[in-house]
């Protein structure tokens, strides 16, 4: 039942016809079967409390009932929460993010946290310290990240949905690998109070689940200013769900040709190019633009990224919790020291500076594309979900993973990753549709009617 | 120090050692060399930003558009932690203080 449709979901318990305890029950058996071999979770809320949770939840609230796991980058005073790094490996939060106080006050049930790149920093779930999240459509494989663990228990039914988190591409990489549906919102769509901070101007909340359906219902209850976080958006919250069914037939969606040549695994070139002439047939057009920044895009991210870091992981002092900075991991220490670097006196201008400005030519990119049409269209990853081991024992080979998705975070423009095909050897694909700023509805318009007449993305593994 | 906008000088064993101090890390004196090298490789990569030309660019700090924030100055009882909530976490505390490491000579 858990892959079936919020809406379908909502509406059967409702009718008397669905007992929410039963999609407990499924949730609990699939972590029972599956999560020894996947590690998609850290950290399993004991049956008893969530019945518990169930018990306070309002009947008539539209997640009501729903279970669900947060990447274990939110706080949340239920659940221990670590980051997925051994500093924190003890941390119980006193308070709890919005999103999570959102999603309960939503009724929906949190079940578990997920595992993830340490602090966020990979795209593969491997540079932890409690073990690496396998994916399920290959077991030899990564499931992606740094929200795989989260994409992991979406494909393997051990959640109805989870909330990820995207700096750079860590929900779109594991959406994709997983064949998940994920969205990176817009930079301050959704609040961060709660969410540990990777790269202050990069981080976005945002959901993960089965459909683009899903995802516009989660987006509508996740969205919106939030007094407690100050770069939180007073931009009006979208009419998201109502906007799906919108005709797509005005939109243009332009493929930027520098995104689909060079470098990119031609089975991917192939289903995204696929998905194109299906929007044309919905009768979108679809023209080439233009968007030679990819290259440099990461680059800059390689830059602000770690120096946010450098920051934003220095108030892990084991003076007020967790344990001491020796614990930190080979790639967070990587990303740290790059940062340090860049923003230390004499190389400040050389490195950081750059990259700032760099980020502002990006920005116009963006907006000169942005003019020719209302969506770009693009891969996610340039090649298939790699085997355990070949990310993350190689810096520079883990960084180009992130090729395609890191332009977004610094632009600040919204990115849904769903899924568009298979390989070969049947190995999810999945692509983006990035939108304007506050365009989500504009997205996920084109992605539920793209859902309505193909089928990807109700494929599951087979366990 | 090198000073300006471009830098292409090598990472030397003394500049991962200040920089590792800078961030408060412990490294264990063995790895530094294969720290060294893969900040260098790292460093040759990201250095692409000081190919292009700049000058007239503004930079981009945040890309929130909001200035200046602000609330009202009262006080949020529902977002207070007791002593005690605060203390929760700390490894070492003293009659209701965090302990934090001598940093003078007594």
């Amino acid at each position: 039942m858990l892959e079936q449709p919020l809406v379908k979901l909502n509406s059967l318990i409702r009718a008397g016809k669905l007992k929410p305890a039963a999609l407990l029950d499924e949730a609990y058996a699939n972590i029972d079967a599956y999560n020894g071999k996947l590690n998609a979770y850290l950290n399993v809320l004991p049956r008893a409390e969530a019945d518990k949770a169930l018990q306070s939840a309002a009947p008539a609230s539209p997640l009501y009932g729903i279970p669900f796991s947060m990447k274990d980058a939110y706080v949340t005073r239920s659940l221990k929460t670590t980051a997925a790094s051994a500093v924190l490996r003890d941390y119980r939060p006193q308070y709890d993010a919005t999103v999570y106080t959102r999603l309960a006050h939503a009724g929906a049930i949190l079940i578990a946290k997920a595992n993830l790149d340490a602090w966020g920093h990979g795209a593969s779930t491997e540079n932890n310290d409690f073990g690496v999240t396998r994916n399920p459509w290959d077991g030899t494989r990564v499931a992606g990240g740094s929200s795989g663990g989260s994409a992991a228990a979406i494909a393997a039914g051990m959640c109805q949905f989870s909330v990820g988190e995207d700096t750079g591409g860590s929900i779109r990489n594991p959406a994709a690998w997983t064949n998940c549906t994920g969205l990176k919102v817009t930079y301050g769509r959704v609040s961060r109070y709660g969410a540990i901070a990777y790269a202050s101007s990069f981080d976005t909340v945002g959901p993960m689940g089965s459909s683009v359906e899903d995802v516009a219902y989660l987006l509508q209850v996740m969205a919106g200013q939030d007094p407690y976080d100050a770069t939180s958006s007073p931009e009006p919250v979208g009419e998201y769900v109502q906007d799906l069914k919108r005709p797509v037939s005005q939109l243009k969606v332009g493929i930027p040709l520098e995104m689909v040549g060079e470098g990119l695994d031609s089975e991917i070139k192939q289903a995204v190019l696929s998905a194109a002439d299906k929007f044309s047939e919905l009768g979108v057009e679809i023209i080439d633009v233009s968007l030679p920044i990819a290259e440099i895009a990461l680059a800059a991210y390689y830059l602000i990224g770690p120096s946010e870091t450098s920051s934003n992981l220095a108030r892990y002092d084991g003076i007020r919790y967790g344990q001491g900075r020796e614990l930190f991991t080979t790639e967070s220490i990587r990303r740290i020291l790059i940062g340090t670097y860049a923003l230390s006196a004499g190389y400040y201008d050389a490195y950081y500076r750059n990259a700032q400005r760099v980020r502002t030519l990006l920005i116009r990119k963006y907006e000169e594309a942005f003019a020719k049409c209302d969506i770009l269209l693009m891969p996610v990853n340039p090649t298939h979900a790699p085997r355990l081991g070949e990310l993350v024992n190689d810096p520079i080979t883990n960084m180009l993973a992130d090729i395609y998705t890191t332009s977004i975070n610094q632009v600040g423009v919204p990115s849904l990753a769903l899924p568009c095909g298979f390989s070969r050897e049947g190995l999810p694909i999945g692509m983006q549709l990035v939108g304007r700023k506050f365009g989500e509805n504009v997205i996920l318009n084109l992605g539920y009617q793209y859902q309505q007449v193909t089928d990807w993305h109700t494929r599951k593994p087979q366990l | 120090m090198p000073q300006g906008k471009k830098d292409q000088s090598p990472i030397t064993g003394s500049d991962v050692s200040h920089v590792v101090a800078l961030a408060h890390l412990v490294i264990d004196p063995a790895k530094l060399p294969i720290v060294q090298k893969e900040l260098q490789d790292s460093l040759a990569y990201v250095r692409q930003v000081q190919q292009l030309d700049l000058s007239a660019v503004p930079e981009t700090v945040q890309i929130s558009g909001l200035e200046n924030i602000t609330r009202e100055d009262r006080v949020d009882t529902a977002r207070m932690l007791s002593q005690p909530e605060a203390l929760a976490n700390a490894p070492r505390q003293h009659q209701g203080f965090f302990m934090v490491p001598a940093i003078m000579e007594v």
